[in-house]
């Protein structure tokens, strides 16, 4: 009978605000169901480890001392019951509770906390999302079934969540995501959490919910509880252009997306975890080929760490510390994240080990990973013949080049539109250019120049020269030429130069210049060879 | 005994280096890499560049046209698609914008300044199967090294190219193809091939 009482319920609560016509239809919305957290007692739950620190069981109340008044924000549950209240201040609070022990807000820890809550939710869907300060909300559809049905799922987030942080939740599902925080935040009635399935729903059972739990501005609550509406059905119950007049469209617009008429784009929760791990050798270790094995285990616990993330890294640190002498950092950087390669990273290692000289014997080593990144599916040409044709080596050549010769060593080349010579190619990265996607198919007009810059049928030499370098113009014979350049006033490099094609008397052909302006250096100079 | 010479030759065609009849058993060579200049590609066995093992390029004077000799090749390369043309060590900066108007891929090229492990990172680039040419400066002096290069030549499916002085031909190397690159009369590139496996030594002019 309870459906059919619920379902006869539902008109009267129907709101007017969806007056046909100007109310958004809601037809296509996706199908989710989110799951809030609320952490009721976020700025105690923060402190736990303080708290227990504390000798003996003393009441305890959370005082924000930023705001200079030293207001309790927040206190633990005897001392409620004393009567001290959010918002009283400690001086109020210590004469009804005596002994109470005041703690410091720590707003990085509340966050911690909240991240550390978001990494359960991990667990059991990708989508996460937070709502500071003490909100995270999970959809949760598509793991339903995986973990049995939203009450198994609820039950065990709700231990998992406790097992780790110790802190207290209010659970609720719901299809809108708004519409779950308020009523976690309403706090369930008894202990199991609130579960809506259908949209339809929504406006009903939000109707008894009071006020408070939307967190509007206290002036906004204020008004309209002297107008008589004290919940959110009969907040509903207003006309739409009124309510949107006095209280601005972003409200209306919130009391669309609670009761799921419109959409609510959540950002993504994106866990900014480091791998970090730590081994101690016994005996401390010298050689390098030793040490290489020693860190064996410590790179296989990092790909298995970004194994089950599914991410890779960019960049490793290493942290080799000795008994008196500074620790010896190492940083591997790789030319494109990697993932779980044990096999790349050890190569890598192997390369920067082998050209290590250690100061003096090795304690501990540490291994730590820089920030998580999302890795891309490599796209691996269907038709490449061979594994040249893809590519995939390179990224691992460079890193092997770079290693042992350094950074800077290993390049790539690009064209840039100019005219001035030695400005009309630069050193590039390599790999970013081989992500671009290739335009042409076949190659043919990649990388070709801007026509002005060296358009069909002007020659440029293969080699050229880092800095011109003078030269006799007596011995040289001129085949080609003048081709005037003169370009580059912008930045303080400007040249006018007259350039030739000369042959000098043993066969080669050389490209020489002579300045144009008389306050240039005056003579000949040579810029490049045609090889 | 005729018989077991004719019998290795039908085993082994492309390992046995014959110094005579090489026209008669063309076919039988390996196709070479066409090099793009009609007269070299006559007197090279198969044809053109080998597809395996090490190219010396023997070579004191720059501007000559030292790399003009190898660029209808890494063109084609390019074209291909296949791989990346890695230069270590060069004497000067490949220059972008010339390589480009030659039909190079300038974007897929790889600038490597090796220092004095020149023959490693040729080494590496050859061993990675990432890279249709390799091109390298150097002048190893130790014959090992020269070997390993070889090789490692021998063993991968990229242009391998070691540019050495003149000097260098005094001495022997396990190189595949040994040329010469000296001026020619006039504008053109005298190219000598000191040794070719399978082929006969021969001076080409190539006009320029």
């Amino acid at each position: 009978m309870a459906p059919l009482a619920r379902r006869r319920v539902a008109p009267a609560f129907r709101p007017s605000l969806s007056v046909p016509g100007r109310a958004p239809a809601a037809p296509s919305l996706p199908r989710e169901l989110w799951l809030a957290i609320h952490l009721p007692a976020f700025m105690l739950d923060a402190l736990r480890e303080s708290v227990q620190a504390l000798p003996g069981t003393r009441p305890v109340a959370v005082v924000d001392l930023e705001r200079n008044g030293k207001v309790v924000r927040a206190c633990d549950a005897a001392v409620h019951a004393a009567g001290v209240r959010a918002g009283m201040s400690i001086n109020a609070a210590l004469a009804l509770v005596p002994g109470l022990h005041a703690l410091a807000r720590d707003v990085r820890r509340e966050r911690q906390l909240l991240e550390a809550v978001a990494q359960r939710g991990l667990r059991f869907t990708p989508r996460v999302s937070l709502e500071l300060p003490d909100g995270v909300l999970l959809e949760v559809r598509g793991s339903l079934r995986l973990f049995g049905g939203a009450r198994q799922l609820c039950a065990r987030l709700q231990q998992e969540i406790a097992e780790a942080t110790g802190a207290t939740v209010h659970l609720a599902i719901t299809p809108a995501p708004l519409a779950s925080l308020w009523f976690a935040r309403q706090g369930p009635p008894g202990s199991r959490a609130i579960l809506i399935r259908n949209r339809e729903e929504l406006a009903g059972r939000l109707g008894p919910l009071s006020l408070e739990c939307t967190r509007w501005p206290a002036g906004i609550v204020q008004a309209l509880a002297t107008m008589g509406v004290r919940t959110l059905g009969e907040c509903l119950r207003l006309p739409r252009d009124g309510f949107a007049r006095r209280f601005g469209a972003d409200l209306l617009a919130m009391l669309d997306r609670a009761t799921g008429r419109q959409r609510e784009p959540r950002a993504a929760y994106a866990a900014s975890e480091r791998f970090s791990a730590r081994r101690d050798l016994e005996p401390e270790l010298l050689d390098t080929a030793r040490l290489e094995a020693a860190l064996e285990p410590l790179v296989a616990e990092l790909c298995c760490f970004l194994r089950e993330r599914g991410r890779g890294v960019q960049a490793i640190e290493l942290h080799l510390r000795h008994r008196e002498a500074p620790v010896t950092r190492l940083r591997l950087r790789f030319v494109q994240p990697i993932g779980a390669q044990p096999k790349r990273i050890a190569a890598m290692l192997h390369e920067r080990l082998a050209r290590l000289a250690l100061p003096e014997a090795v304690r501990s080593v540490r291994v730590l990973s820089g920030p998580l990144i999302e890795l891309q599916a490599d796209a691996v040409e269907l038709f490449a013949h061979d594994r040249r044709e893809s590519g995939g080596n390179v990224p691992q050549l460079i890193e092997r080049l770079r290693a042992r010769l350094g950074n800077e060593a290993v390049h790539g080349l690009e064209c840039v539109p100019e005219h001035r010579p030695e400005a009309a190619w630069r050193a590039v990265e390599p790999v970013s250019s081989s992500s671009r996607p290739r335009l042409s198919k076949k190659g043919e007009d990649k990388g070709r120049p801007f026509p002005a810059s060296a358009g069909e049928g002007v020659r440029r030499p293969l080699w050229l020269l880092d800095v011109p370098e003078p030269c006799d113009e007596r011995r040289l014979e001129f085949d080609e030429g003048p081709e005037c350049i003169e370009s580059g006033w912008w930045d303080g490099q400007d040249v006018a130069r007259d350039y030739y094609v000369a042959r000098n008397g043993r066969g080669a052909r050389l490209w020489v210049f002579r300045n144009r302006r008389a306050g240039d250096a005056q003579g000949w100079f040579l810029h490049g060879w045609f090889a | 005994m005729a018989a077991s010479v004719e019998q290795l030759l039908q085993q082994n065609p492309a390992r046995l280096w014959r110094a005579r009849g090489q026209d008669a058993h063309a076919s039988s060579m390996p196709q070479g890499r066409p090099t793009g200049h009609p007269a070299l590609d006559c007197c090279l066995p198969g044809g053109g560049w080998p597809r395996q093992g090490l190219i010396e390029v023997l070579c004191d004077h720059r501007g000559i046209g030292e790399l003009t000799l190898l660029l209808p090749a890494l063109a084609a390369l390019s074209r291909e698609g296949g791989g990346w043309i890695t230069w270590v060590s060069p004497p000067h900066m490949p220059y972008a914008p010339a390589l480009a108007a030659w039909g190079i891929d300038v974007s897929r090229m790889l600038v490597v300044h090796g220092g004095n492990a020149t023959e490693w990172a040729m080494d590496q680039a050859l061993r990675s199967e990432a890279c249709s040419a390799v091109l390298g400066w150097a002048n190893p002096r130790d014959p090992q090294a020269l070997r390993r290069l070889q090789l490692a030549a021998e063993q991968s499916c990229s242009l391998a190219v070691l540019f050495r002085p003149l000097q260098a031909g005094l001495t022997p190397s396990p190189a595949v193809l040994r040329l010469a690159a000296l001026p020619g009369q006039g504008a053109g590139l005298q190219v000598r091939i000191v040794k070719s496996r399978g082929g006969r030594p021969a001076t080409v002019i190539l006009g320029n």
